[in-house]
């Protein structure tokens, strides 16, 4: 059934952005219902201009609207005034597309990017008149699905869905439209279906699995109850970027979203190591596109989106082995139309200072360094591979050439830190400013540089070699906080940080158990909504949706735990062993680095062996090597 | 970070401006100014159209806009000026960039001009619109009608203005040229025309509260579906089109 238009008109008017909640993009796909076996509905669980500059969003809308026997379309968390409104005037959730209510879907997936979110999957789920609980939903309710990086850890949110993905999902979510075409066609129980589905590589059925308690909290068992579930769930992943699907003709909204650009993903995985990195761990290994082929995606991207600026996307960009070559090449073809390249997560070296000044030229926008931690001692804890060195040389060579504005990303609470690691931010911070001084008097600017020192508070990540390890106490990380604010005055010197309760409950969230999602609907059920939205983050009612379950959150987030534990998502494999993190784990506290296996030797993390995959890092133009 | 290439410091000369008359309706009627323009500079790079670049490092298709419309209303007569590098001929240029307009966007008509034609901001004074009253529609024509009457008999009909220096009392009555009502539409319908642009300017969401308070209506009992239905700038004391 499609919603009622009148009246949505009739309440857009008065909604901030309306915009939003009215499809009609450039690029967006529109299909009859009638024509197709199976409609699936992509559910974000932000804002539009949040989900929209969500890559992994637009590829699986590509990869499924390609078919014809499927139609896929999206839907957004609406923001508060707009879900008020519906919610009174009985409008559910519905496809920006069709506007046809999520509920006419045979398929609802959620891309779950950070904790803070699952409270909006329940309003979402709410709002579309779907049972929030997957044991509640009825024979012909939607199936409730699940992927994105928060799946790593797919405890939390377990109760709430039928399914979910680990890991990639290009080639995955096919299979399950496959599974899901037959079942619909032989009218079997539903039971039936998520059995099936338990059989395709990558898929978790949470109602498979039981899990059984210590009275401390601590895991007893993790156990399969159905033949067809696997132990442990092991992720997918694509073999060969340049093989699977890309989409070229992206959706373009409307209106201004938050990457509002062009956007060509050219490697996959990085293999720095940064031990309290989950995507480090969790996207492995590396796998670069050919640059022809991406320099041909580029093309047909720009020409079918008419975007000025295209973002060579990675989780390093200076680390694709041919960023030079395609950059130069883009800038060469486009620039006469006032088309701009752009290189996320930039490396903090020499390298990336001239490598954005050639792509960059004239135009200075500052510049991003994440040396991480303040001291060589704690930069080795997290085989951090920057110097120092590295980043006063970058810094020479970025002023030097002009910019005069830079940020530095630093994290506290990491394992280990000492008041001698939070002296070192500070010291780091002053020295790239008298740096700054000095460079641009030397290159007769006239403007004060100025140095941003933006941190964050450590996460205890699952996958990570600091699984293990507790967030530091509240008390604790508000007392760094004060340390540098303290510190990092003056002229020129910028600082901003993190909320710690958000921290803390993201820190809760992440290493949960299955036993949170009753904590999760209680919290919903007080109005918690927009959770990683400062304005909208409700720290008391979580706290008191935790004291309703009768759950310590302490013991989530602050509590460290033995290698020999069960972990909540000791089931889920992203193909890194658990051997590796503990042997990462325990070099980390001897400061022992392990260096990056696309330039030195393997590290034996796993992840090649246990899922029949390796690096591919393409040497010259459209060769590779893989090993 | 983010960059561009080679700083064009002197914008390309256009041999001509491509005047553009062009619909914003459907969905497209929620876009803001903003919005309105990035997505006609995005359709116009789609369509390959052969436009000047402004100069500066961040350099953007030339094109010059109609006063804004305000968002979530609809307009069948929005003008759009964009500075080409070299003439075109107007039906495969306009068939081109229809294509890569999206839904709601449609080119009404378009002329050749020559590269120094007054900015439309400059000319455009005058612009009328339709009201179409949903709702409790089946209210009676004598409501509206008097309604009308009562509004063109004011001397003067102060709305608030909020602006960045503060708030602002306006006397709108001067502004507003004519209302009529279309009593054999359905929904019933009020035209209007009044003054529009940087030397006066009625706003049709005042004019449509104007005619509710009038009508003494609730504000939620009447919907109200607003469409600019033309521009204009006036030569010699009549309306005529900004060609």
């Amino acid at each position: 059934m499609e919603i009622d238009s009148g009246l949505l008109e009739r309440i857009l008017m008065n909604v901030e952005k309306p915009i939003r909640y009215v499809g009609g993009e450039w690029n967006a796909t529109r299909k009859s219902h009638d024509d197709v076996d199976v409609k699936v509905l992509l559910a974000f669980p932000d804002t539009y201009e949040i989900g929209m500059s969500h890559l992994g969003l637009r590829i699986l809308y590509h990869v499924l609207n390609k078919r014809d026997d499927v139609v896929c379309e999206r839907t957004f968390m609406p923001w508060t005034d707009m879900y008020d409104s519906m919610m009174n005037s009985g409008i559910p959730l519905y496809a920006l597309e069709s506007r046809h209510c999520a509920r006419d879907f045979d398929i609802l997936g959620f891309s779950l990017q950070y904790e803070l979110s699952y409270t909006n999957v329940l309003a979402m789920l709410d709002l579309a008149g779907i049972p929030m609980l997957s044991a509640k939903r009825g024979e012909d309710e939607p199936l409730v699905i699940a992927g994105g990086p928060c799946v790593y850890n797919p405890e939390p949110i377990a109760d709430f869905m039928d399914a979910i993905l680990i890991g990639e999902g290009e080639e995955a979510i096919e299979e399950i439209v496959d599974v899901y075409k037959d079942w619909k066609a032989s009218h079997l129980p539903r039971l039936e279906l998520l059995q099936r589905l338990a059989c395709v590589p990558g898929v978790y059925v949470p109602s498979f699995y039981k899990v059984s308690y210590f009275a401390n909290g601590k895991i007893k068992e993790i156990k399969p109850t159905n033949p067809a579930a696997p132990y442990p769930v092991k992720k997918r992943v694509v073999r060969d970027l340049n093989q699977v699907e890309y989409p070229d003709k992206l959706v373009v909204p409307l209106t201004e979203i938050v990457h509002d650009r062009a956007v060509l993903e050219v490697f996959r995985g990085c293999t720095r190591g940064c031990r309290f990195c989950q995507a480090g761990m969790v996207y492995r290994p590396v796998r670069e596109r050919r640059p022809d082929e991406a320099l041909e995606l580029a093309e047909s991207i720009l020409k079918h989106t008419g975007y000025d600026e295209i973002s060579l996307m990675s989780l390093s960009s200076a680390d694709y082995s041919h960023v030079r070559e395609v950059a130069g090449e883009l800038l060469a073809k486009h620039n006469d139309q006032g088309v701009s390249v752009s290189l996320p997560s930039l490396r903090v070296d020499s390298f990336s200072v001239d490598l954005a000044k050639e792509v960059q030229k004239g135009r200075r926008t500052g510049l991003t360094f994440a040396p991480e931690a303040g001291t060589q001692r704690l930069r080795n804890v997290i085989n951090k591979g920057v110097t120092y060195e590295d980043l006063i040389k970058a810094a020479t060579s970025a002023f030097s050439e002009g910019w005069h504005s830079l940020k530095l990303y630093f994290m506290i609470g990491l394992p280990t830190e000492t008041e001698d690691d939070l002296k070192g931010i500070v010291d780091m911070a002053k020295e790239t400013l008298s740096c700054g001084r000095r460079e641009l008097r030397r290159a007769g600017i006239k403007k004060a540089p100025e140095v941003t020192v933006s941190v964050s508070s450590f996460v205890p990540k699952a996958h990570t070699p600091f699984q293990w390890q507790p967030q530091m106490p509240r008390e604790e990380l508000l007392a760094r906080q004060a340390y540098l604010k303290k510190h990092l005055r003056g002229k020129g010197l910028r600082l901003t940080w993190h909320d710690v309760d958000k921290s803390f409950l993201e820190a809760v969230l992440s290493r949960g158990s299955r036993r949170l999602g009753q904590v999760i609907e209680a919290a919903y059920r007080k109005g918690c909504k927009f959770c990683a939205w400062d304005s909208e983050f409700r720290f008391d009612k979580w706290m008191d949706a935790f004291e309703s379950a009768n759950i310590s959150p302490g013991f989530y987030g602050n509590t460290k735990w033995e290698c020999s534990d069960i972990l909540p998502w000791d089931h889920i494999s992203c193909g890194v062993s658990k051997e590796f993190l503990i042997q990462e784990a325990e070099r980390a506290l001897r400061g022992v680095l392990t260096p990056d296996c696309r330039f030195g030797r393997c590290s034996d993390c796993g992840v090649c062996s246990d899922l029949e995959v390796s690096p591919r890092v393409m040497s010259g133009v459209g060769k590779e090597t893989s090993e | 970070m983010s960059a561009t290439g080679a700083p064009l410091h002197d914008y390309e000369k256009p041999a001509c401006a491509w005047r553009i008359q062009m619909t914003k309706t459907g969905p497209t009627k929620y876009m803001s100014h903003l919005d309105f323009i990035r997505t006609v500079e995005r359709s116009a790079r789609r369509a390959k159209l052969p436009f000047t670049l402004s100069a500066g490092f961040n350099p953007r298709p030339r094109m010059s806009f109609s006063p804004a419309l305000p968002v979530g209303v609809s307009s069948c007569s929005e003008f759009v000026d964009i500075l080409l590098k070299e003439s075109v001929d107007v039906d495969p240029a306009s068939e081109r960039l229809n294509e890569s307009f999206p839904d709601g966007m449609r080119i009404v008509s378009s002329r050749i001009l020559p590269p120094d034609t007054p900015a439309l901001s400059v000319i455009i004074q005058v612009a009328s619109y339709r009201l179409d009253l949903h709702g409790k529609a089946e209210m009676c024509k004598d409501t509206v009608l008097t309604a009308v009457d009562a509004i063109l008999a004011r001397d003067s009909i102060e709305v608030t203005r909020v602006t960045p220096k503060g708030i602002r009392r306006v006397d709108i009555r001067p502004l507003i040229y004519e209302i009529c009502v279309d009593t054999h539409s359905s929904p019933i319908s009020i035209h209007a025309i009044c003054a529009s642009g940087s030397k006066g300017n009625v706003r049709p969401f005042d004019l449509a509260e104007v005619i509710l308070e009038s009508m003494r209506v609730e504000n939620d009992s009447v919907l109200m579906d607003i469409t600019r239905e033309g521009l204009y700038k006036s030569c010699c004391g009549k309306l005529c089109l900004p060609w």
